[in-house]
């Protein structure tokens, strides 16, 4: 009993909920439109980067086929909500789940492959999936793209209140919600013993099969699992922007994630939500300096990739030590 | 590990802060009117981008050098805030909410129907006049009050040049269109525009004009049909090589240069000789009004390049805006700059793709010269008459 | 039957760029296992300083087709030291990042240096010859000559030198070439610099057909790494057949299927290549 209370109200737990009072709160002192809408686009990736690192991170499998399936869901609920009249709340399901079967057959055939081969075929998915939706006009309206995606309908509250999603605000709170609820689900799972067979296949594929575990539908799992949070940031991109066009599923957007992921740190927690975080405010930061935007992003990149191993995490736990604070986590 | 997040929380919150101070001067007050560029700058679109805000910045430039606009007494000068969001949506919606933040501008210029689109979310909330340089009518169907668009629709720009060549006596017409938008819009239009008027389409091989590395193997297949003439819907320089490798494939027939094509740049990679016969849209350059030939020489000037459509047509829109808030008598009531402008057009000397009257969604209309390139040399631009087009298709129609 | 013919000439002459680009990312990523997303950026700069080397100084083809290989060899060098280097022990994930961040400042210096616009190589072996209903240029047919002439001479340089010999080593055993006194970290920057020389030969044969401008290396990096996934990591003759098989599918399937989406069909390949045999076609298990 008292250990749970000095694990609930220990160091870590205590900061984490300082964190999340502090990020509902933000809209209070934040008024600026700007910056939440930046603060959105932050969560937005930081849930499709961190649901990418519970396949990369945590069972190591180099899955670059990552940006298709948050394109697949958006285009899902774009095409539900437009074309079959589906409200929102089922069409953010709905799209989920047509997104997961897809990455169940996708995953099915790429899995039997390993290291290289599986980034590079899974690459592939990608192309091709970004080609279809390109080119697929009668369903997805092609290079034109799908717009007048609505933002989701008012929420009925008791006393004749209701939640609309009009403000910038509000879709704020519906997008940090969606993030917390990817971060708890994705962290019980790495704590839990589906995350241990997870890194077990990380460390080593024969080893854990050897040891009687099915590397396949661990693999396969973690796979699905990772679509599913990457369909639903999908779909809250689509109501939010309301415009989509094929590029959003491009490898691009894979890169990016992938990027996140790494400059962050790779296989922690943490890391997605710092890679997205800080990344996305570099690159509005490096607006209007002197050197070209994008060669200074790159330089960045390449800095901290060799500067700070392990990213940004890395870097921050080489500061913690240094420091002398206690080893381990 | 909490020290690590700790540190990065202060370091993210000061970026955060100092993203209020980056460089920019601040809201515009009363002096200084903010115009606001959201485009493509890096990236497979920049040149594009690049041609929009060229013509914009010369028309604050030249409003500037003459003293500004006077309204209601007060005097009051220009300055573009360019941002580049590589083509996204996503990041023209956080230029287009950076520059209603810290620069309150009355106008945005935008080069792409997604980050059109994604503006025209909040510009009416958020107070601000959208040029949407984008021949997607989809943009004009929002029941937007605060939007305008220049270009027509490409259905407009591209049949003058199918009738001239119908002319000409080609009826086989095969189809070597771009794969991008633009490019399929083009294929669409073509076609049917083409069969419609009786002739035929013999081969059909869309091609990525940005990714093919030889042209080859797409030729082959078309030259096999035996057309009179090729359909092209892509950038100036890829298309002038199609047409060389054409020629090397020992082609003879006729081009018919899709609208984004602009003959002068196309003479800079291959010669007239060979881009002989073909029809297309007459290079804003050559237009034969003297305005606009005023406007192509302080272009060359200034800018260094032959000007485009794109910065012609953004130039004369930025001098739209700026007589419409003199005849509206403010800066501010964007209501009455909008019920202005009609009233404003032609902008004089300053109307050189002679934008002369506005529909009630937004539209500019214009008109438009196609060209010719025979023997060897440019043959004077053709005058293409709007009116038939209009009464069959109104000015934005798209095939579905 | 002249169509087909055609065709197959066509994807021959397009395979032979694609082997000699897949050729230098093999030995970059097959050999020295960085992930060197960054190749294509390379190919676009060996393509500049080819068309600089023969628009302003005016040398002729085979003078600036070479010194360009010499110079992105250089530059090559430069990259592996300052870049991959520091990261040869870390993840190759983390070359990955770094390649991309590469290709940010190449793609985006280009773009800021040399504007837009795509740049026309002057043309060059313009000579066309029509024989039995097949077309081809002299440019076309040099383009194959001298892809064969490389392959040969690496082949002969990794088999017949000691250097290559060396080379072989350290790929197939890192410490254990270490152990016998090679130094490995010249071996790596003589690789490298060799790949990325191979990437200019490629660009500077493919100017004079196509245009120049900065973003042409980005569809040629993804068949490059597709091409050497198909022909199986670390391999050579993998590399270059794959590239070959890569050529004729997109100019046939372009011929007779559609052209729309000749290069997915590539990429369908490889999925189904790889679906049948996980390890590409010459992978080691």
């Amino acid at each position: 009993m008292m250990e749970t209370a000095g694990k609930l109200f220990s160091p870590k737990s205590l900061m984490v909920l300082i964190l999340i009072i502090a990020a509902f709160t933000i809209p209070f002192f934040v008024t600026s439109r700007f910056l939440l809408h930046i603060m959105i686009l932050c969560c937005i990736w930081a849930m499709a980067a961190t649901s990418m690192n519970l396949i990369m991170g945590y069972t190591g499998q180099v899955n670059l086929a990552h940006g298709a399936f948050f394109g697949i869901g958006a285009y899902s609920a774009g095409l539900l909500i437009l074309k079959l009249g589906i409200p929102f709340w089922p069409a953010l399901l709905l799209a989920c789940a047509i997104t997961v079967v897809l990455g169940f057959l996708i995953g099915l055939l790429a899995l039997r492959t390993k290291g290289s081969y599986f980034a590079i075929g899974t690459m592939c998915f990608n192309v091709i999936v970004t080609v279809i939706i390109d080119s697929w006009e009668g369903l997805t309206e092609g290079a034109r793209g799908l717009l007048g995606i609505p933002r989701p309908p008012p929420i009925p509250l008791p006393f004749g209140k209701e939640i609309t999603f009009t403000s910038v605000a509000a879709n704020y709170y519906l997008i940090l919600v969606s993030l917390l609820l990817t971060i708890l689900v994705i962290y019980r799972i790495v704590h839990s013993m589906m995350g241990r067979s997870f890194m077990a296949v990380r460390g080593n594929e024969e080893l854990a099969e050897s040891l009687g575990m099915n590397a396949m539908k661990a693999k396969l799992l973690s796979f699905l699992i990772s679509t599913f949070f990457a369909a639903w940031a999908g779909v809250l991109y689509a109501t939010y922007i309301g415009f989509l066009s094929p590029e959003i599923s491009d490898y691009h957007v894979t890169f990016e994630l992938l990027t996140f992921c790494l400059i962050g740190g790779l296989g922690t927690m943490v890391g997605p939500l710092i890679g997205a975080f800080i990344l996305t405010i570099i690159s509005e930061l490096l607006h209007g300096i002197a050197v070209p935007r994008m060669v200074a992003y790159g330089f960045v990149l390449i800095i901290i990739m060799i500067f700070l191993r392990g990213g940004l995490m890395g870097g921050a736990r080489l500061l913690w030590l240094r420091f002398g604070g206690k080893g381990g986590r | 590990m909490k020290k690590g997040i700790g540190l990065y929380l202060v370091v993210a919150l000061a970026s955060f802060l100092t993203l209020f101070a980056s460089g920019d001067v601040g809201p515009a007050m009363g002096e200084v009117i903010n115009v606001g560029y959201t485009g493509p700058l890096s990236g497979g679109a920049a040149k594009y981008g690049q041609n929009n805000l060229d013509g914009l910045k010369m028309a604050v430039d030249e409003i500037n050098e003459a003293g500004g606009i006077s309204v209601a007494g007060k005097a009051h000068t220009f300055k573009v805030i360019a941002l580049d969001d590589r083509y996204r949506p996503a990041d023209a919606v956080t230029n287009a909410r950076r520059f209603v933040e810290l620069h309150k501008p009355p106008f945005i210029f935008c080069p792409h129907s997604g980050g059109i689109l994604g503006m025209l979310k909040f510009n009416e909330p958020e107070g601000f006049i959208l040029h949407g340089y984008t021949d997607n009518p989809a943009i004009l169907q929002q029941g937007n009050k605060w939007l305008v668009k220049a270009p027509m629709s490409m259905g407009f720009y591209n049949f003058g040049i199918m009738e001239i060549g119908w002319k000409k006596g080609w009826r086989k017409g095969a189809l070597l269109c771009g794969s991008h938008e633009a490019g399929k819009m083009g294929e669409k239009i073509f076609e049917l525009l083409w069969k419609e008027m009786g002739g035929e389409i013999v081969a059909n091989a869309p091609a990525d004009y940005s990714k093919v590395t030889d042209f080859y193997p797409y030729l082959t297949k078309v030259l096999a049909t035996k057309p009179d003439a090729i359909f092209l819907y892509g950038p100036s320089e890829p298309s002038a090589m199609v047409i060389s490798t054409a020629r090397e494939l020992g082609f003879k027939g006729g081009f018919m240069l899709g609208s984004q094509c602009k003959l002068d740049e196309m003479e800079k990679v291959a010669p007239l000789t060979l881009l002989t016969p073909s029809i297309g849209v007459c290079p804003v350059g050559m237009m034969p009004l003297p305005m606009m030939q005023e406007y192509s020489k302080r272009h060359g000037q200034k800018v260094g390049t032959i000007p485009t459509s794109e910065s012609a047509f953004n130039y004369e829109v930025m001098y739209i805006f700026a007589e419409a808030m003199k005849k509206a008598g403010t800066v501010k009531d964007l209501d009455k700059i909008m019920a202005a402008i009609p009233s404003v057009l032609p902008v004089g000397k300053h109307a050189i793709r002679g934008i002369h009257s506005m529909t009630k969604e937004g539209q500019f209309l214009s008109g438009y010269f196609a060209m010719e390139i025979v023997s060897g040399k440019f043959a004077p631009p053709i005058n293409v008459d709007p009116g038939p087009w209009y009464k069959k298709y109104g000015a934005t129609w798209i095939p579905k | 039957m002249s169509l087909f013919i055609q065709q197959v000439l066509n994807g021959v002459m397009l395979g032979s760029v694609y082997s000699l680009v897949a050729l230098g990312l093999t030995l970059e990523y097959g050999i020295l296992h960085i992930p060197n997303f960054a190749h294509g950026a390379l190919y676009m700069v060996g393509a500049y300083l080819a068309f600089l080397l023969a628009t302003y100084l005016g040398f002729n083809f085979w003078l600036a087709m070479i010194l360009s290989m010499i110079a992105l060899g250089l530059i090559g060098v430069l990259v592996e030291r300052l870049v991959f280097r520091p990261l040869m022990l870390e993840s190759p994930l983390s070359s990955f990042i770094a390649a991309i961040g590469l290709i940010f400042i190449f793609v985006d210096g280009a773009l800021n240096i040399f504007g837009p616009d795509f740049k026309r190589f002057p043309p060059t072996h313009i000579q066309v010859f029509h024989v039995l209903g097949i077309t081809i240029t002299f440019q076309r047919i040099i383009i194959v000559v001298v892809t064969i002439a490389l392959i040969v001479l690496l082949h002969l340089f990794i088999k017949k030198t000691t250097m290559g010999a060396t080379i072989e080593a350290t790929a197939q055993d890192r410490e254990g070439a270490q152990l016998v006194g090679i130094n490995v970290k010249r071996v790596r920057m003589i690789v490298f610099a060799l790949g990325t020389a191979l990437a200019a030969a490629a660009a500077a044969l493919i100017s004079p057909i196509h245009l120049v401008h900065p973003g042409m290396g980005g569809p040629v990096i993804l068949k490059a790494f597709v091409i050497i996934i198909l022909g199986g990591m670390g391999s050579i003759p993998g590399a270059i057949i794959g590239g070959f098989i890569m050529g004729l599918v997109e100019s046939l399937s372009g011929g007779y299927i559609s052209t729309a989406y000749n290069e997915v069909f590539a990429f369908a390949v490889l999925v189904t290549v790889l679906a049948v045999r996980p390890t590409g076609l010459f992978g080691a298990k």
